[in-house]
Formats: C-alpha cells, structure tokens, sequence
C-alpha cells in the first residue's frame, strides 16, 4: 500500500501547489526542496516566472496521469489555473488533460467548454485546430451540442489544417451520436469536401470518415472518384495514399484498358519503400487483374522483386509482415517461385517467425527440379538451437517428400537420416513425420518400417512420438518382425506413459492381434489389463471397448479393427482453398498473418462496441453486460427444454451408436478380412479366461445400459414432465470446468447419451438420456454444472421404480471417476 | 513502454478498446511468455488477445505498441510505428527509455500532429516544427557538435544524436550525411564456395539542412538494374553493378535517373532511406573461412579455423567475431596456449591475437578478433572434448561458422554515391553546407557451413 499512500500525497502537494500559484502566482517557500521546475520561492514573480512555474506543475500532473494515477481531483484547479492564458503549451497540456478525464467529470468539463469554444474562434489557426481537436475528442454526449457550431465552422475554416480537424470530428460525433451527423447534412458537407477540397490531406480525411459514416461504403466508389484520386495520388503523404489505395483496391475497372491505366498511373508505387504502400499497391493489381489470368501472372512476376527486397531491407517485424504475404502469394502459385527458391532460404538472424514462415514457402515452391537443393538446404536447419526451427525444418522435408509423391525416395532417405542425429526432439519430430509419411507414400513404407526395427522405445521420450511409432507398429506390424516385441518393451512402462501413447498402444495392440494372433495375444491382454485399470477415462473405456467388441463379435471386431491401414494424398491441415482465398480478398491485412479470415479475430458489428463505450461513460460499469450478451447468445434453457433440444439436439442426437462411431473414426470396414492362420476365437477364449483381470466393475449389476438407445426431443420433453420415479444427488470437484466441454462425449462411453446441453461460464446444462438393456426403461438426467463451485447438481428420473436408485448410484459412480 | 513492461506514454485515440489501460498488461504477458509450454516459442510482432489486435516493434531499448480492434494492415502500423520512431529520434536526438520519460510533453505533442483519431496525418519532420512548441530536452553526455560524433564509430555506423529542434551552436552551416549501408548475407558450403549471397543495401540520408535546399546525388553510372526496361538494356553485359531490385523515398525526383543516375529531392529534416536496393548477383566476400574438424583421440576434437581478409589493406574492421555451435555433449573446451582450464582466452604477445571463448549454456564458441586488416590471416584453435565417441554424426553438430562484423569505406556491390551537389543555395551565405558521404558494410547472415 505504500505507494499508493505516496502518490496520494503527491496528489494533495500537487493541488496545493496550484492553489498557491493561482493565488500569488508563484509557489509557496519550498519545505522539501522539491517544488516545481524552477522553485524561487520569491515574492514577486514575474508573469514569465508564473508560466515557467504553472508548465512545471502541469507537466509533473501529466506525468502521474500517463502512469495511470489518478489526477481528476485536480480538475477545477486546472482550469482555474490555466484561464485565461496565451501560453499555448500550457492550453495544450490542460487539454490533454481535460480530454482524459472529461468523461470522469462531465459537470466540470463543461466549465472547460466555453475556454474551448472561444479558442475555436481564435486567430491562430493551429490553436483553432487545437481547440477543435479536443472539443471533439471529449467523448462526453450531454455537450456535443457545444461543439455542433464550432464544428460546422471549422469544416469551412478557411485554413486546412483547422478543416482536417472538423472532418475528423464529424467521425467523434457520429461515434457519440449517429442522428446528429444526419440531422446537420454533414455527410453531404464531407461529399462536397471529398470531392472538391484543395488540400489532400483534408480528403484524405474525408475519405476515411466517410468510409466509417456512410450506410453503404460501395457507392463511394465510382469511376470519377477513383480516376480523381488516382491523378492526384501523390499529393497524398504515404499514409493516405494507402488509404486511397485501399479503396481503390475495391473498384471494378469496366474493361480491360482501364484496368491497364490504373495499373500504369500505380506502376512506381511499387518501388517506393514505404512496404505499407508497395503492398497496398499490390494488393489493388492483384485484385484488378482477378479475372485477366495471363496478366495476374504477369502481375504476379512483376512484383516478385519489391516484396523480396521488402522482406530483408526492414526491421524483423515487417520481414514478418511482408513474408506472410508473400507465403499468400507462393501458396496461390508456387509454380510462379520456384525459380526464386534460393530467397526463401532462412538467414542466421532472421526471426524465429521468419524463419517459420520461409520454411512453409520453400514447402511450397519445392517441385522435381528444386527439391534436392531445397531438402538439402533445409536439412541444415534441422540442428538450429531453437527446436521449434528445428522440428519445422524436419516437417518440411517430411511434406516436401509426401508432395513429390513418386520421386521422393531420396528425399526420403534424408528424413530417416535425422535419426542418426541422436539429437532428442530430432528424432521425436521424424518419427511423428514418418507416422504421416506412410500413409501418404505407401512405396515408402518398406523403408520407414525398417528404419524402426532398430529403435530404443525407451530413448523416445516424447509422448507424440511415441503415439506416432506405436501407430505406425499397429497400421504396418505385419511388415516388421520386431513389431510386437517393440510394443511389448513399451506396454512395460505402459502406466508412466502419456494416456495419448496409452490410448494408440490400446488401438495398435488390437490391430496387430488380427495380423499376428499368436504373437500378439498376451500382448494384447496386457494392454487390455493395464488399460481398463487406468484412472483416465478415455483410456478406460477404449480398453473395456475393445474388450466387449472382441468378446461379443469377433466378426465385427475384425472390420472394425483388421482393415488396411488408410492411405491418404494429402491432410486437412494444410490451408484449404476456400480459407485461401478468404485471406486473399483480406490481402494486405492482418489476416495472412494469422492465417485466419478476419472475422474470426475481430468484432463483427463494430457499433455495438461504441454503444456499449457510451453506456459506460455514462454510467459507469452498468454496459460491461451488454458485450458479453453480444457474443454468448447461446440458449441458456431455463424453463422450455423444448427450445434447448430443438435448438441443440443435432449437436447431440444423431451420434447415438458407439460402434459406428468407432468405425466412422476408423476407416470404412473393408469386407470382412481374411481369418488370420490360427483361429482369433479360441485365441479369444484364452482371452476370456483373463476374465477377472479386466473388471466390469462400474457396471452394477441391475443397471445394464444399452449402447445404442434411442429418443427424440419431443419424447424426452414429454417424459420430463411425467416420469415420477426420481433422485437427486450433487457431485463436488475442482476439475468441473476441465470436465465439462467433454462431459458428453465421456458419458456416451458408458452409455448415456447427451440429447441436449447448452449454456455458458459458469452454469452449463446437460439433458442426457439411456435406456436399460434388453427392457424398455428408460432414463433421463438433468445435469446442472456449475464450474465456479464446482458443483455438478444431478436429477435422475426413469419409468421404473426399481431401477431408479440403482441407476442413480451408477450414474454418481461414474460421474465422480470422471470429474476428479 | 520499457522493456520492464511500464508504460512511458500512452494515447487512447479512438476509445473503442474496451478497458485499454489493460491492454499494456496484456501485451507484456504476451510478449514475454508467449506460450507457457515452450519457452521456445517467442511472441510474434502482431498477435490477437480477445478481439484486440497488438502490433508493436521494438527498438532503442523501448516497445512502440499499437492496438486497435480492427483488421488493420500491419504493414501501415508497422511502418508508422518506425516513423514514429524516427521522429522521436529527429526529435529527441535519441529514442531510448530516458529520452521519451524527459520529453513526454513534446512527445504528446507530436503524437497529437501526427495521428488524429487513428488516422495519420502529418509525419514529415519539418512540417512538424509548425505546430510543435516544446523545446526537447537532448541527452546530456553527447556532445553538440555532431562531428566530433564521428571519430568514435565504435560498432555501427557513427551515431548522430542532435536534434531538429536545437539551433546550430556553431555558425549557420548545415549538414547532410549520406550513408551507404549494406548488409552482406553469404552462405559458404562446406567446401568453401559461396553457396547463395545477397546484398541488402540502403541509402540513408540525415539531413540537417534548413529550408529545404534541392540535392542532387549522383550515383555510378554503369548502375543496372535487373528487369528495368531503360536506357541501359540489362543482359549480355557482365560489367557495372547489377541491382536485382530497388525502391526509393517518397519525395525525391527520379525523372533523370534512367537518363544520368541523378536523384534529385528536396530532403526534409531528419533521417530516411533514400533507397533501398537488394542484389543477389556474385560478390566477393571480404571474408573467407576454412574449417577442419580433426579427431585427437576418440573423445577429442580439434577444431582449426582459418580466416582470411580479402580486403583492401587500408580497410580495417574494428571487430570481428566468429562463432560456432559445438555438440551438447561437448564438456570441455581449451584453447591452446591459453590456459586450459577455464576455456578463457589469454593473450599471446600480439595485441591481435583472437580471444577465445566457451559459452557453456549455449554450447558455443566464440572468438572476438580486434582490428582486422585487410589481407592478413588468422588462425584460431580450440580443443573440444566430449563425453561420447566422436562420430560422423556428431561432427555435424558442429557449425555452421557464423561471423558478425562492419567493415566502414568498404562497399561490396560496388554501388557508389558520385558526386552530392547542394543547388539552390543562393540564400546562404557563402558558406557551404558540410557533406558527408559514408560507406559500411554489416555482416546480416554470414555463414559458414562445415
């Protein structure tokens, strides 16, 4: 608390200072040998003195209000102390100040308002500017009707830097209130000014404002507007040209030769060195040549050169910047790079993003006739001390490979070098690569097998590498003799491993069992054992899944888990065509370096965030709900579950069957595969005899859940409202707002499934139903989870008045295994 | 802001970031904990925190920090970021920490001219002077006279800390720097040829002329540039300096520069690039460097490294340090005739004698060579030992060699600035402006593979 006690008194010495200098105009006798810039304590001060002393105060009062202590208590002595004066330092210091804390005291601002509208009427034009600039930054809507004259007679002010001010303030006003813009005409006043005013910047201004104002910025845009713009484009400072190009960038030429004029009047803006500009400019040839490919192409060519100068000459942020773009570029036509590979090749000081994002353009532009240099070049990253490079740099080679196809073999052999790097997340990061390279290049596969037999599992210490090794050893064990005796090392430490490489030894156990049953069987048992008696769910229940698969259909259990291991061409990861070309329109912005459409990072309706601004500067924090009622519009079910489940059962209904889940997940089942040499089944029975050792235990024994139940909202709803047989039961644990996002999923493992939930932080809803096997009871549940406490509050209902505490308990059981 | 996350000075323009006093927190936990599971993983220079975009450079020791709820592009911010920057320093003399905390008013007071509701307005240096009234307060320590500046170029091109603002103590004369800075990107193969180099030059220009007067720079006349369909036709001819791609300042006249290689403009107070060029054709690398790795038992290494500066004898570098990553396994490094134990350097008669250096947590060597000549050689030695065989795989944990240094009157594309003619200067009385034209080259990626 200490500091905050200093500043305080700091505050008070600061507020007696000032009434002292109001009063005699110089400071009180000094007592701490601190006072103002230049404290002579003397009694006859001259007005220079005073001044001298009056911008010492105001600056130290700056000061504390930059870092954020709060001066607003010195607000009346501001004023006071600055009125009347032709000191304009220190009218533009208390203007500052009167601007940051106008909407802390409304009431007194409006004493500031007169000094202000007087200064609008001064001879100076910059102190016209200046008082014009903060009458309408005060952002407090009881006194814009102060500032409506001032305003209207600025925008004709015969000087133009008091009219780039006005125009800007007509943007302030239509933030504060967007009726008054249209009750006084200034938009048709700005028109006027856009299209007619001497000075540039003042367009240029206008420009801007109006864009923000008008209900439909697309008819601004007409061919005399941009041909006007253009012939005086480079009256503009760098910043506006931008501005204009922007706008210009959303013009449809009405034919060829006017596409060629633009692009001619733009040609030197290409080499200007402002990037802002040069990638404006692009962005306008590119989108003007859209439908003209052959001179897309050439526009493409043309301005190869500028964005590579661009991506070194600058700090490492605009490398980044221009680099992203240009991977925009690349991706849409490597073909037109590949030439020019050698510029995408990292240099030892650019960024770790640079870096990053070279590497995926050298992905790119790698084709038949570069791939061996590239490879070869990339190679090299692969020991950067900074592993994330590093990994990238083996993914690379990895995609290069899988991109190539056919004529990957050597590029191949490069990747499987990494391993004898012996470095720890080199080798991690090729055996991940390699997971994917088998599934995209099956003539490979021989290859990459072999490179496993000589592997140590345990020097594999990351768990995705482990998954993707033990994945590899289940999809293709039948090629590589070790296989099973690889997995059964690593099953040995199967209870310190990651639930993730838990969960693919599970699946990989499964899967070589129907390759090679007598090998893998006690393999498999062992997986089995250790899976079902683990504490994570997930893992739990894809054991006890396999085992009841295998147990009741053995048939089944081969398509689900015998089928060839899937091959695929290329994966969902890479940026999508759609989602290229949403960045494309967004050229120029920051979506391509996020690599996402704008609409997933910033605010869709922009008007609601400046109405929520008002509310608040009226009254305090009272708007603070309406944000978050703007983006969580979910239904939060209260009364009518109707509207929920309609709303929400797709979410949840049509996934009922947890078979053909698990083999929508796996590939399609292929037709029944070849019975193995000796007979799964009676292999299966040894299997049984382990009975004991897989427990069923969380099933208790009346409740018998079916896996496949089926209801329809409409049924659920009327149930509801019937069933009387009922219980009720609250679950406590820390973990709830872990738990909750995959509390469906987890609950339709055992049985349960969700019809319908919804909500938001911190109460969620779940409506969940089942059904018990081979009978027609039915359960519902009402789960109401409340993450801040941590409290799941359960209500259980079903037809049968025998089964409904049996059910209860089970459903308790399993609730609390999953929350804690 | 500090790099210590406080804030110096902030402005909140356009108000619709909700609750910005928060936003400096947001940044500094971002930018410095990016991802808490990787320590490898640094903040991006433009990042997304709930719908606030962050877009910030840093320099001078300072955060530049811009948010805004829009998709804004971040090459506008980015780059009125750096103008930002250079005006302060215009302004200030300097753009560090200290500067900005003692000039804060004048800084409001700049920001306020040069952007007006998040829309820029004026950036251009002098036309400020019209509207700004606070005097700066410039860094005590530096002298006035910036020429005395020059004497002590230390690390980088000779620093000029003066301010636009401040009267010229000495006479009425003016000055006008015109810097050719190039940094030099190389990548050597193993074997020692030059793999892939490129040239990343710029002409900076200081200007501290007062009104304005009309500047003619001439640079050589057998300039080319690739592409460029102009007087010179570009193919077949293998003489001349050959740029693959240039770009140029806002306000300067290139109407004769196909015809002559002028470049007319009237320069405005303060700092630019006047232009910027970009070549990847085959230079000669004023460095060369050959590295042999030699077993000396089966958990030793010898390292001897030889490099050789091809460069004019007049030319000296100030300093040049060479650097080369080592095996994580590596345990201990000597240097012969130094003292073997703690792997620091020691001298040995001659006062250029490189100094040898184990960085331990970064598993690096690095050797700092003072006052490199050019044409002399050197040669340095370090003994690597390591807790596991030596093998052909470790070997390549070895490199790649990377050498850092400036090289002040030496110029690789041969780019040169012929003559700077001050015209117009008939107001002036009689005395002439002092003109200096300097060249330096920087190492940027000068690589050696091994």
């Amino acid at each position: 608390m200490a500091p905050r006690e200093k500043t305080k008194g700091e505050v008070s010495d600061l507020k007696a200072k000032l009434a002292a200098v109001i009063k005699t105009g110089t400071l009180p006798q000094p007592k701490d040998g601190k006072g103002g810039s230049s404290g002579k304590g003397s009694a006859s001060a001259t007005p220079k003195d005073t001044q001298t002393i009056k911008r010492g105060l105001f600056k130290s009062i700056l000061h504390y209000m930059t870092i954020n202590v709060d001066m607003s208590g010195l607000f009346t002595q501001m004023i006071i102390a600055s009125t009347p004066t032709n000191d304009i330092v220190l009218k533009k210091m208390l203007y500052l100040y009167i601007c940051t804390y106008a909407q802390q005291k409304p009431d007194l601002t409006l004493l500031a308002v007169n000094t202000l509208t007087k200064d609008c009427g001064d001879s100076d034009p910059t102190v016209r500017g200046l008082a014009l600039r903060s009458l309408c930054s005060l952002r407090v809507p009881n006194l814009i009707e102060y500032l409506l004259q001032p305003l209207k007679t600025g925008l004709s002010d015969r000087d133009a830097y008091v009219r780039r001010t006005a125009v800007l303030g007509v943007l302030k006003v239509f933030r504060l209130d967007p009726n008054i813009v249209e009750e006084l005409e200034l938009e048709l006043k700005l028109k006027e000014m856009f299209a007619n005013d001497q000075d540039s910047q003042v367009v240029a201004n206008s420009l801007s404002v109006l864009q923000q104002i008008v209900r439909s910025p697309q008819d601004l845009i007409t061919k005399p507007v941009v041909y006007s713009l253009l012939n005086r484009l480079k009256e503009f400072s760098e910043w506006s040209q931008c501005a204009v190009l922007e706008f210009v960038s959303n013009y449809r030429p009405e034919d060829g030769d006017e596409t060629f004029d633009i692009m001619n009047v733009l040609e030197d803006r290409l080499q200007h060195s402002n990037s802002a500009l040069v990638l404006a400019t692009i962005k306008v040839f590119l989108h003007l040549t859209i439908a003209i490919p052959d001179i897309h192409q050439q526009v493409l060519e043309r301005i190869r050169g500028p964005l590579f100068t661009m991506m070194h000459n600058k700090g490492p942020e605009i490398s980044y910047t221009v680099a992203s773009h240009l991977r925009l570029l690349v991706e849409r036509a490597p073909m037109l790079f590949s030439q020019d590979y050698k510029q995408f090749y990292c240099r030892y000081n650019d960024s770790i993003h640079v870096k990053k994002v070279k590497l995926k353009m050298l992905t790119s532009v790698a084709d038949e006739s570069n791939a061996y240099d590239i490879v070869n070049e990339i190679c090299e990253y692969a020991t950067d001390p900074n592993e994330t490079i590093s990994r990238e740099s083996i993914k690379a080679v990895g995609t290069i490979a899988m991109n190539l196809g056919q004529t990957a073999d050597g590029l191949v052999e490069r990747l499987l070098s990494f391993l004898d790097m012996n470095m720890d997340h080199v080798t991690a990061e090729t055996y991940i690569v390699m997971a994917d390279m088998v599934r995209c290049l099956p003539d490979q596969v021989e290859k990459c097998v072999d490179a496993l037999a000589l592997l140590k599992s345990v020097e594999v210490v990351s768990p995705e590498a482990r998954e993707a090794i033990v994945w590899i050893l289940g999809a293709y064990g039948d090629r590589l003799q070790e296989a099973p005796y690889i997995l059964e090392t690593m099953v040995l430490g199967f209870d310190e491993d990651h639930a993730r490489t838990q969960l693919a030894l599970l699946t990989a156990a499964a899967k070589l069992f129907f390759k090679r049953p007598p090998e893998c069987h006690r393999l498999l048992i062992d997986v089995l054992e250790k899976g079902s008696e683990s504490a994570n769910q997930d893992v739990h229940d894809r054991a006890l899944f396999y085992f009841r698969l295998l147990k009741r259909d053995i048939q089944a259990a081969s398509q689900v888990l015998g089928s060839a291991p899937p091959t695929t061409a290329t994966f969902g990861e890479q940026l999508g065509s759609d989602l290229k070309d949403a960045l494309f329109k967004e050229f120029n912005s920051l979506s391509p370096l996020y690599g996402e459409p704008a609409s997933n990072f910033v605010a869709g309706d922009e008007e609601i965030e400046y109405e929520i601004d008002l509310y608040e500067n009226a009254g305090g924090e009272n708007g603070a709900q309406g944000g978050e009622d703007a983006n969580g519009g979910a239904a939060y079910a209260d009364t009518n579950l109707l509207d929920l489940s309609d709303d929400l059962a797709s979410l949840a209904a049509p996934v009922a069957d947890p078979q053909a889940q698990a083999s929508a997940a796996q590939p399609p089942p292929q037709q029944a595969a070849p019975p193995a040499p000796q007979d799964p089944m009676a292999l299966l029975d040894m299997l049984d005899v382990q009975k004991p050792a897989v427990p069923v235990a969380p099933v208790a024994p009346a409740v018998r859940l079916s896996p496949s139940p089926s209801m329809d909202a409409g049924k659920f709803q009327q149930l509801w409202g019937s069933l009387a047989n009922q219980d009720s039961f609250v679950v406590s644990s820390p973990q709830v707002r872990a738990r909750v996002p995959e509390l469906a999923n987890s609950m339709k493992a055992i049985g349960v499934i969700t019809m319908a939930s919804g909500g938001q932080e911190p109460v969620y809803k779940f409506y969940q139903y089942a059904q018990q096997e081979g009978a027609n009871s039915v359960y519902l549940v009402e789960l109401i989870a409340n993450t801040q406490g941590g409290a799941l509050s359960v209500t259980c209902k079903s037809d049968s008045a025998a089964l409904i505490k049996p059910f209860a308990s089970f459903y308790q059981q399993s609730l609390t295994s999953y929350v804690t | 802001m500090s790099l210590r996350g406080d804030t110096i000075i902030s402005r909140d323009f356009t108000g619709d970031v909700h609750k910005v006093k928060t936003t400096s927190e947001v940044f500094y936990t971002k930018a410095n904990r990016w991802d808490e599971a990787n320590a490898d993983e640094v903040a991006p220079p433009s990042f997304s925190v709930d719908g606030v975009q962050y877009l910030y450079i840093k320099t001078g020791g300072v955060y530049l920090l811009a948010t805004s709820r829009k998709n804004v592009s971040p090459a506008l911010v980015l780059e009125f970021l750096s103008r930002v920057a250079n005006i302060i320093k215009d302004y200030c003399g300097v753009l560090n920490e200290e500067s900005i905390r003692q000039n804060f008013v004048l800084l409001y007071e700049l920001l306020d001219e040069i952007i007006d509701y998040g829309v820029p307005q004026n950036t251009a240096t002098d036309v400020l002077k019209r509207y700004i009234l606070n005097r700066p307060i410039l860094p005590e320590h530096l002298p006035m006279k910036s020429s005395a500046v020059l004497a002590k170029g230390v690390g980088k091109a000779p620093v000029i800390s003066k301010s636009v603002l401040s009267r010229d103590t000495s006479g009425k004369k003016g000055e006008i720097f015109v810097d050719i800075v190039e940094k030099l990107s190389i990548t050597f193969n193993s074997s020692g040829y030059v793999q892939n180099s490129a040239i990343d030059g710029s002409i900076q220009v200081k200007s501290y002329l007062s009104g304005r007067p009309l500047v003619k720079i001439a640079l050589n006349e057998d300039l080319q540039i690739a592409g460029r369909s102009d007087g010179y036709n570009s193919y077949g001819s293998n003489y001349g300096v050959l740029l693959d791609d240039c770009n140029f300042y806002e306000h300067c006249n290139l109407d004769n520069f196909d015809i002559d290689r002028t470049i007319t403009l009237n320069p405005s107070q303060g700092e630019f690039a006047l232009m910027n060029y970009r070549t990847t054709r085959e230079i000669r690398p004023p460095f060369r460097v050959t590295t042999s790795l030699n077993d000396s038992g089966a958990f030793k290494v010898e390292l001897v490294m030889k490099i050789r500066a091809e460069f004019a004898q007049r030319i000296v570098a100030p300093a040049l340090s060479v650097s080369i990553p080592v095996p994580k396994s590596t345990v201990s490094i000597s240097f012969p005739t130094d003292n073997p134990r703690d792997g620091k350097g020691g001298k040995q008669g001659q006062a250029s004698q490189p100094v040898g250096t184990f960085l331990e947590r970064e598993k690096k060597i690095t050797w700092t060579l003072k006052k490199v000549q050019g044409g002399s050689e050197h040669i340095v030695v370090a003994r690597v030992s390591l807790n596991s065989q030596s093998s052909v795989s470790l070997k390549k944990e070895f490199g790649p060699v990377s050498l850092q240094f400036n090289l002040p009157l030496f110029n690789s594309s041969r780019l040169q600035v012929k003559y700077l003619q001050i015209l117009n200067q008939s107001a002036e009385k009689g005395q002439n402006p002092a003109r200096w034209i300097r060249y330096m080259t920087e190492s940027s990626s000068y690589i050696c593979r091994i």
